[in-house]
């Protein structure tokens, strides 16, 4: 201590100290990665509830989507007109034959020498992982008593209210971001699909009807259900990360197997609160999930010609039922991804048969009769999509798991540079160029990740993802 | 647990080096206190992003924050500590002029008083 120290010298040498405490008290796991606090305009009452969460500051809420859409041009599509539901018929019989036929060879071949991803106990994990998906009813398993039923009156709220209601629900039981649209017949209703899944294809019909449900040859949805509720759930990017592998294709499963389970007790969510409910009837079969989460500003589209979120990138599962319930819609949003994957096209580089689009804009020509036309979209050859599939064996994933928004939030980077990306787009070249430095990938169709390394994770959160990504403030 | 060891740390360096300046009449001019502050901020995010991405199970990101953030810290400390220096060595501007405390040294009266005018801390 030296001799001339006084008082006051020592006392304001305490308080810088007592900064550097109270610094590292408020010093979050990333500083950069807490929301702006709410305006005092924005802070609830009583009689006005917030409807949603808040969002990171550098994502903006925009009165029309990113994804540029003609909706003169655009029509209700058949899922089963999709890849997923077509394959056979676009790829031909011949070849569909063959492929099936190698992949089958290729497994077993994998399993018996013991390759990273394929081996037994891959094997032995996707199978379980594939067991018992709940059974999809158009109203839901319908077990809970209605408020009728048990001498009440219904809910009754405040749109406002009833959407925060519903988003408060579905989180708890398990979806990751909760939006909402309102589906009108000259634009957002065209995103549902005009018939189910093969093989039954029964239409969907909307009526005006007080209640609908499943006939034996259609699917009726009463026209005052008018409010799709879309949810997304996340997948594991770690698991992911090990794709192209049957050890990197459990968390599809796994997350498909929690997904229609919230679907279904949504379903009786709404029964118990007096309010209807219809979902699909197959999976992926009421409407474009993509499409309809980027209206309800779940994300946006990207290279992909999937969905990318702001909280988890595009590591999530999408979701949704309609309910005639009021909700008050939630806009679509912008953080810079379409702008971003101008200049990114990491994913379309990294897949193996070259199916994603590598031009730097999206286009309004579509691909092939798998892509519904009426927006401008980076489309994708999702035959040769399939077809990799094929040759891996298993749902590939890589272009997923490749993406640079496929990233925890832990590390203030990423905060830093995705609001970068949404408010710099001048930066996004600087920002691929540091991506491509640190991770250089070639489209050799090999994992990011060492699948076998995967098994030495005994201390993964459950389900390999992190629930408190996207850091929620109510 | 470790931001709150940290904290004190940073809180006593600054602590450390207000009361060395005071007592050596060591020299802060203003530019040395924003470079300070750069390096100070640079060097707790490249720390948390070497430690955060070591969580995430990323190490090569991790090695990567820590040369994009690292590297700019270690050169605003490198300035911090080398133009005092260069100042007193007298290869810059203001370095002919000895910067000791009243009563040290061999200097003049003149010089001292001119010190005590230049630099509020003594």
């Amino acid at each position: 201590m030296p001799e001339n120290l006084t008082r006051r010298e020592f006392l304001r040498a305490l308080g810088v100290a007592g900064a550097g405490v109270s610094l590292a008290a408020a010093a979050p796991r990333s500083a950069l990665a807490a929301q702006a606090a709410p305006t005092p305009a924005a802070i609830p009452s009583d009689n006005k509830p917030v409807t949603t969460p808040p969002r990171f500051w550098w994502v903006k809420g925009v009165a029309q989507p990113t994804t540029e859409v003609d909706w003169n041009a655009t029509k209700r599509f058949s899922e089963w007109q999709s890849a997923r539901g077509s394959l056979r018929q676009y790829r031909g019989a011949e070849v569909d034959d063959r492929l099936i036929k190698r992949q089958k060879e290729n497994l077993q071949r994998w399993e018996a020498e013991n390759r990273p991803g394929y081996s037994t106990k891959d094997v032995a994990l996707e199978s379980a992982a594939g067991i018992s998906r709940p059974i999809l009813n158009l109203r839901g398993p319908q077990q809970s008593l209605t408020p009728k039923e048990r001498g009440v009156s219904r809910y009754e709220g405040s749109p406002d209210d009833n959407s925060r209601v519903v988003t408060a629900a579905l989180r708890q039981l398990g979806a990751a971001k909760v939006g909402f649209v309102e589906l009108k017949d000259a634009t957002t209703m065209k995103l549902i699909y005009d018939q189910e899944p093969a093989p039954s294809k029964r239409p969907i019909i909307f009526d005006e009807v007080e209640e609908g449900g499943e006939e034996r040859d259609r699917l009726v949805i009463p026209k005052k259900a008018r409010w799709a509720v879309v949810f997304s759930m996340q997948m594991s990017g770690e698991t992911m990360k090990c794709s192209p592998s049957r050890l990197g294709s459990i968390t599809t499963s796994v997350t498909d197997f929690r997904m229609w389970n919230a679907l279904n007790m949504a379903h009786e969510f709404f029964r118990a609160l007096g309010w209807q409910s219809y979902g699909p009837t197959e999976a992926n079969g009421l409407g474009i999930y993509p499409a309809l989460a980027v209206m309800a500003g779940l994300g946006e589209l990207s290279r992909l010609n999937r969905l990318i979120t702001p909280e988890y990138g595009p590591m999530v599962r999408l979701a949704m039922l309609i309910t005639d319930l009021p909700l008050v819609p939630t806009s679509p949003i912008d953080f810079g991804v379409m702008r971003f994957c101008r200049d990114c096209r990491l994913c379309a580089t990294t897949c193996p048969p070259r199916a994603l689009s590598v031009e730097r804009d999206p286009t309004w020509q579509v691909k092939g009769p798998w892509n519904n036309a009426g927006h401008r979209a980076y489309f994708e050859d999702s035959i040769a999509c399939r077809n990799f599939w094929s040759d891996c064996g298993t749902d590939c994933g890589l272009c997923f798991a490749t993406c640079p928004y496929a990233q925890d939030d832990k590390a203030s980077l990423h905060q830093i540079l995705k609001a970068t990306i949404s408010n710099t787009p001048a930066l996004n070249g600087l920002i691929v160029l540091g991506t491509d430095l640190v991770y250089p990938n070639e489209p050799d169709g090999k994992p990011l990740k060492d699948p076998d390394r995967w098994w030495h994770n005994t201390n993964f959160p459950e389900y390999g993802i992190n629930t408190m990504q996207g850091e929620r403030r109510t | 647990m470790i931001w709150f060891a940290l904290g004190l740390i940073l809180g006593a360096m600054v602590t450390l080096v207000i009361t060395l300046a005071r007592a050596s009449a060591l020299k802060v001019c203003w530019y040395q206190w924003p470079l300070a502050l750069v390096a100070s901020a640079m060097l707790l995010i490249a720390l948390q992003n070497y430690l955060a991405c070591q969580e995430e199970l990323e190490p090569r990101l991790g090695l990567f924050s820590l040369l994009v953030f690292g590297l700019p810290a270690v050169v605003s400390v490198f300035l911090l500590l080398v133009i005092p220096f260069l100042r007193r060595s007298g290869r810059i501007e203001g370095g002919e002029r000895q910067l000791l405390a009243p009563g040290v040294g061999s200097h003049s009266e003149e010089v001292r008083r001119d010190n005590r005018q230049r630099d509020p801390l003594l």
